[in-house]
């Protein structure tokens, strides 16, 4: 027997599965080009734009110095990160996984020999991606066009240390996602939970304001959680409002949520598997 | 004028059958009325939040106390809550022209505009216009114009207000899916332009907010109703945006007829 003969070995197959599904995914995505342009490029700019007219409402009008330390070049500076970066947050519409249960369509993928979550981890793949290339062409745009007000890292160090909190966090959103996808199999709509969830995250990570920049005992309640050290935290790291020892506390809370989102995934997905009746609902 | 208000009368009884199919669809107690309650609970939560953290810092928002702006707040609510209990299916519309399922307003006795969009009435969106009604009234309770007798006549023009400029909203964002199909340009716009009328129009630029008004005018949806009954707009200009916005609704459904004319079934 050749070796071009011999099956692939497990972790071989699951790469190349990756792969296959990374491939798809893009396609798909890229099929409509206006829907690309709105739902990648255009997504999650106007929200901190909006709040950026709020801040300079304050600061201009109603006589505002600054918000705990913030001056408004520097909440100018926030926004515009979080309109880069929070693209990089995996995104509530990002799986299927529900409509899949309701239609029954998830069952094709139960009988074949590979494992579900391949296919989603192609697509986190797809999305991490194409979301780099669009954030990494909004920040040298904006670069090029207002260099002034453009916030550039503290070192190549602050600059990893943000990315590497980021991409962890967007991992764990998309957890959290695949989980709130995965009870379809007990509930009838999830969207709801979805969207729930999203504006919850939304609050939580300083998408709207620094989180800095909210009440003392509401804030020592979110530096526990992953939201914030998926996108406030880095922001700050970034500026170099925060130092190298948040970088680390940051992983060590981003990494225990991994951890533990993951044995909830399974857990969830175990279940459901079991519950599933094979045809939808 | 006869055939006006048969036309009136048959868009009534098709609301109320719209009424009825939602209640008989939702009237036994599941998780996802409850979710649906929730979730826009904490919508309005979220903005409440952030409101009252940045006047927590401030004694105004672009000349704008708590008290007011709360009650700027309570409009936001009543708009979003009409979305939810009369204007759901817009979500789908995208989607449903793309796949071709609106063969059947065609052929439908009825204004396609009305049968379409108001097809999905939501039970538990009334219970969130319950919410957003009592936070309103609180609100305004709280800055002491409840007293007054002026604010019992403005308070239904201003409700009305909001219900017609949503629905005027939500046709005209849908309107752009005919010509960029299966673009999420219903759903970018709605989040783009909405959350503008989130914000008192204050704190925009006077360029900005003339466009607002005007072009796409959002803040008829929420800062003209609060500005008329906190008295920060006149009975004048109040009528002025109320025309303007008549006018601009009539002419947003017209464009709409004709997009639709477009459709020729699985557009896919």
């Amino acid at each position: 027997m050749s070796s071009a003969a011999t099956p692939a070995s497990w972790p071989h197959r699951a790469l190349r599965l990756l792969a296959s599904a990374f491939v798809y995914e893009l396609r798909r995505q890229a099929a409509f080009r206006a829907g690309f342009v709105v739902r990648e490029v255009l997504r999650g700019v106007i929200g901190p734009a909006l709040m950026v007219f709020v801040f300079h409402a304050l600061y201009r009008h109603d006589g505002v110095d600054a918000l705990r330390g913030w001056s408004f070049p520097e909440l100018v500076r926030y926004m515009i990160l979080v309109a880069t970066f929070e693209k990089l947050l995996f995104h509530l519409r990002g799986l299927d996984l529900s409509d899949q249960i309701f239609e029954g369509y998830v069952t094709k993928y139960l009988v074949m020999p590979l494992r579900y979550f391949s296919l989603a981890l192609g697509r986190f793949a797809q999305y991490l991606t194409v979301q780099l290339v669009t954030a990494s062409g909004l920040w040298v745009a904006g670069l090029l066009l207002v260099p002034a007000w453009w916030p550039r890292p503290l070192s190549w160090a602050a600059l990893g240390q943000a990315l590497t909190l980021i991409l962890l966090g967007s991992y764990c959103y998309f957890l959290t996602y695949f989980i709130v996808h995965a009870l379809a199999f007990w509930l009838e709509v999830v969207w709801t939970l979805l969207v729930m969830t999203g504006f919850v995250l939304t609050f939580v990570s300083g998408t709207l304001l620094p989180v800095s920049i909210m009440p003392g005992p509401v804030r020592a309640v979110l530096e526990w959680g992953y939201p914030y050290w998926a996108l406030s935290a880095p922001i700050e790291i970034y500026l170099g409002r925060l130092g190298g020892d948040a970088f680390l506390r940051g992983l060590a809370v981003l990494l225990a949520s991994i951890v533990l989102l993951e044995l909830v995934r399974r857990i969830v997905w175990a279940r459901g598997r079991r519950h599933y009746a094979g045809g939808g609902m | 004028m006869s055939a006006a208000r048969g036309s009136l009368r048959r868009h009534l009884a098709l609301a109320r059958q719209f009424a009825r199919i939602g209640v008989i669809r939702k009237s036994q107690f599941r998780v996802e009325f409850l979710c649906q309650v929730l979730m826009d609970c904490v919508w309005y939560a979220t903005h409440i939040a952030l409101f009252e953290i940045l006047l927590g810092h401030s004694r105004t928002l672009a000349g704008w106390t708590l008290g007011e702006v709360r009650v700027f707040l309570g409009f936001v609510f009543v708009a979003d809550a009409f979305q939810m209990l009369w204007l759901g299916q817009a979500w789908h519309f995208g989607r449903e022209l793309k796949d071709g399922r609106l063969d059947a307003l065609r052929v439908r006795p009825g204004w396609p505009v009305f049968l379409y969009f108001f097809q999905r009435f939501s039970l538990e969106a009334a219970v969130n216009m319950a919410v957003a009604l009592s936070y309103l009234g609180w609100a305004a309770w709280r800055v002491g114009i409840l007293g007054e007798p002026s604010a019992w006549l403005l308070l239904p023009w201003a409700l009305s207000l909001v219900a017609w400029t949503r629905t005027v909203l939500t046709v005209l964002y849908s309107t752009a899916e005919f010509y960029l199909l299966h673009s999420d340009a219903a759903h970018f716009l709605n989040e783009a332009f909405t959350a503008a009328a989130d914000r008192p129009l204050d704190v925009f630029t006077r360029r900005l907010r003339a466009f607002l008004l005007s072009v796409v005018p959002v803040g008829v949806l929420t800062w003209v109703p609060a500005s008329l009954l906190l008295g920060r707009l006149g009975p004048l200009e109040g009528l002025g945006h109320s025309a303007w916005i008549a006018a601009f609704g009539l002419g947003v459904f017209r464009l709409w007829r004709a997009g639709f004319r477009r459709y020729e079934s699985a557009l896919s």
